[in-house]
């Protein structure tokens, strides 16, 4: 939560920086680190993979305006032979938003890095199926819960201008911390997304 | 102003949803099952274990589902006392011991140096919520109910069934105690009756238990405000020698306690008010033994002979009945008849046995019985066989080999039908129709359709199940509940007047994502 204030300050108090904040949209790819346990029914790799888009508008000569929807789903079939049963299939599906602020600083017309602060709410379905070949299974079971959480990253920027500057193809990556409250699914019990995150992106800025 | 709108247009169309169905990219192997199929059915509902979740639910008559709340605790058995009403469940919760008491999950535990403990517990459940737990031994699995007597105090005696493995020990263990729970009010009282009991008895008016343990039965008064020893049978004066029980029965008149030994001819008859003990010579080490009150006669089989005897209650006379093939189990069908067929060996018969006369009828079945169920009205009987590979026999005997048989057995005129399964049965139960007319409800394994068979005339109709079955039982409201192969909990409850069935499900995701919070905080051991 610290570094994300500390460099948008910095950003702010550097009056010899060429002017660095543009209209920007990106196509980003990512994840979200949990260290909940029960995150195995889904997944063994200990994070969620998204998939999303960025967009931002700079109201000030370092600062814009960054808000995004990211999107990640994973699954796994789930059972076991002691246990006597049929598997079944476990699905997570989330939407992630997120609305913040962008702080950069223009090293050179090809590099800025960046550190972003953004509040961020998670959308996650939890769907299960225990005959995933019959569309008509009684047992097509689905629960949905919100999480309200905060994203702190910092980042670099690496620009190709076109047009005298005035447009630019953009790829960059940025890692942080995020944490979001635990998603409540009442019968279910709790699942937890915090820690590491990790985005790239590639888009165009204006 | 269009190049911008070209960008974004780009970018909304490659974020559309790219997951048309669920993903499911590897797998996720569980220790326990999501739900435990061996449904317990009481008056107010059908009550379900949720193994992996550590939570039991209450699947009411209208089909709802409501969590009973176990205050954390895991269930690990259920059974339903003899009331119908009362379930009794031993459960289980972890409690931190650590100096910490901030110490609130597992996983603080263990970083306090802590260590987990499990906790033991016997629950008494009605209508959906505990009314009663008491900490017991962690050894206790099994319970012995006393008959149900309207008005009359219920009692039940917990002990130890051991068939091997690890018990857990803290603290000292005594194995010569049993429990003894007044179903009223949940209160316990142990006692010591022996080393390892390993069967209770009860007499049929409830006032007495009949503790069997190694070299020992104790006969415990229940009628006074404590429950108190009243007679102690040592069965062997040798200290080097053991007795343990094998077989054991009341006399219909509760004078008398039959018990049959491993290893052992000798059937021990003790007769209870006169707290004498007899020995009866038998001519071998019996199977199987069937009390029957009509005949006031105990019949008797032997895994190695192929005879059944027929002992009386008064001067303990024994019969011989003389058959073709040895028989190890013996299955009551009232009226002083007694089935008798073999469950361990490769045998064909079945065998009607008169308990009063010593008549016997023979049926041949085509393959191995390995379950024989009677009919409530006792005049049919439904014989499950195995497959079996003899390579032998005619082309039909040899088709026969190779399927599962359920044979019908008419009692009353001794015809019967071998009817060919396609799959093994997994569930077996009994219904009326129209004026009486005898159903047997089948199940087989993969099949989603339940077979009704009409004891009559053998016909049989299917009726179509959402997904095979794996296991039936009855209702206390007169339907049937029929548990279903799926993992997220399916229970069809089959109405047998006019086959409407209604869907239970869903019911197992419950607890799906467990915590570690430790649930009992007062209980942390310091």
């Amino acid at each position: 939560m610290r570094p994300a204030p500390l460099a948008l300050l910095a950003a702010l108090a550097l009056p010899g920086a060429a002017l660095a904040a543009k209209d920007e949209v990106s196509l980003e790819i990512g994840s979200i680190a949990t260290p909940d346990p029960d995150w195995d029914l889904f997944s063994g790799s200990g994070r969620l993979s998204t998939q999303g888009l960025r967009g931002g508008w700079a109201f000030h000569d370092h600062v814009a305006l960054v808000g995004g929807w990211h999107r990640g789903a994973r699954g796994m079939t789930a059972g076991g032979e002691g246990t006597g049963q049929s598997d079944f299939v476990a699905a997570f599906s989330a939407h992630a938003f997120s609305l913040g602020a962008k702080a950069d600083w223009e090293l050179a017309p090809w590099l800025a890095p960046f550190a972003t602060a953004r509040a961020a709410g998670l959308l996650g379905r939890v769907r299960l199926d225990d005959d995933s070949e019959d569309d008509e299974n009684l047992n097509q079971l689905s629960h949905t819960a919100f999480a309200p959480g905060a994203l702190a990253t910092a980042g670099v920027e690496l620009r190709l201008p076109f047009h005298d500057g005035a447009f630019a193809a953009a790829t960059s990556l940025e890692m942080g911390y995020a944490w979001f409250a635990p998603l409540a699914y009442d019968e279910l019990g709790h699942l937890a997304f915090r820690g590491f995150t990790v985005t790239w992106g590639v888009g165009a800025r204006f | 102003m269009e190049r911008r709108l070209a960008v974004v247009v780009a970018v909304l169309l490659a974020g559309c949803d790219p997951w048309g169905s669920l993903p499911a990219d590897g797998y996720e192997t569980l220790d326990e099952a999501l739900w435990d199929d061996a449904l317990v059915a009481a008056a107010d509902g059908l009550y379900v274990r949720l193994p992996r979740a550590g939570k039991l639910v209450r699947l009411s008559p209208e089909g709802e589902v409501d969590e009973v709340d176990l205050d954390g605790a895991s269930p690990e058995s259920l059974s339903l006392a003899p009331d119908g009403r009362t379930l009794v469940v031993f459960d289980t919760w972890p409690v931190c011991e650590s100096d910490d008491p901030d110490v609130s999950t597992e996983e603080e535990c263990e970083e306090a140096g802590g260590e987990i403990a499990w906790r033991h517990g016997l629950a008494l459940v009605r209508d959906g919520a505990v009314v009663k737990e008491t900490e017991v031994p962690a050894y206790f699995n099994e319970l012995a109910y006393a008959p149900y007597v309207a008005g009359e105090p219920a009692v039940a005696v917990a002990y130890l069934d051991y068939a091997g493995g690890d018990i857990e020990v803290t603290g000292v263990l005594n194995l010569t105690e049993v429990l003894f729970v007044d179903l009223s009010t949940g209160d316990t009282s142990g006692m010591s009756v022996g080393f390892s009991a390993s069967n209770v008895l009860f007499t049929s008016d409830g006032g007495q238990a009949v503790v069997l343990s190694r070299s020992q039965v104790v006969v415990v008064d229940l009628t006074g405000e404590s429950y108190e020893t009243a007679v102690t049978f040592n069965l062997t004066l040798d200290a080097d020698q053991e007795v343990d029980a094998l077989g054991a029965a009341l006399t219909p008149d509760d004078r008398y306690l039959l018990m049959s030994v491993v290893g052992s001819a000798d059937l021990y008859v003790m007769d209870l008010e006169e707290e004498a003990i007899n020995i009866v010579d038998l001519a071998g080490a019996p199977a199987a033994m069937a009390v029957d009150a009509t005949a006031d006669r105990t019949v008797l089989v032997y895994g190695g002979r192929a005879q059944a005897d027929l002992m009386d209650h008064d001067l303990f006379d024994v019969e011989s009945v003389d058959l073709d093939e040895p028989c190890t189990a013996l299955v009551p069908a009232g009226d002083g008849v007694v089935l008798a067929y073999n469950d361990s060996q490769a045998t064909h018969d079945v065998y009607r046995l008169d308990a009063a006369t010593g008549d016997v009828e023979e049926y041949r079945v085509p393959n191995p019985v390995t379950d024989l169920r009677v009919e409530p009205g006792g005049t049919w009987a439904v014989a499950l066989q195995r497959e079996e590979w003899t390579g032998t026999g005619s082309p039909i005997d040899a088709y026969y080999d190779e399927h599962w048989v359920a044979t019908l057995l008419d009692l009353a005129s001794d015809d019967q039908v071998d009817l060919l399964l396609g799959s093994e049965p997994v569930g077996l139960a009994f219904t009326e129709g129209d004026g009486g007319r005898p159903y047997a409800l089948l199940l087989l394994s993969g099949l989603d359709a339940l077979v009704e068979v009409d004891l009559w005339n053998a016909e049989d109709t299917t009726l179509e199940l959402p997904s095979p079955a794996t296991g039936i039982g009855a209702t206390a409201d007169g339907r049937f509940w029929i548990a279903h192969d799926r993992a997220l909990g399916l229970v069809t409850l089959l109405d047998p007047e006019d086959d409407s069935m209604t869907q239970v499900w869903g019911f197992a995701d419950r607890g799906l994502f467990p915590d570690d919070t430790l649930p009992r905080l007062d209980g942390q051991e310091e």
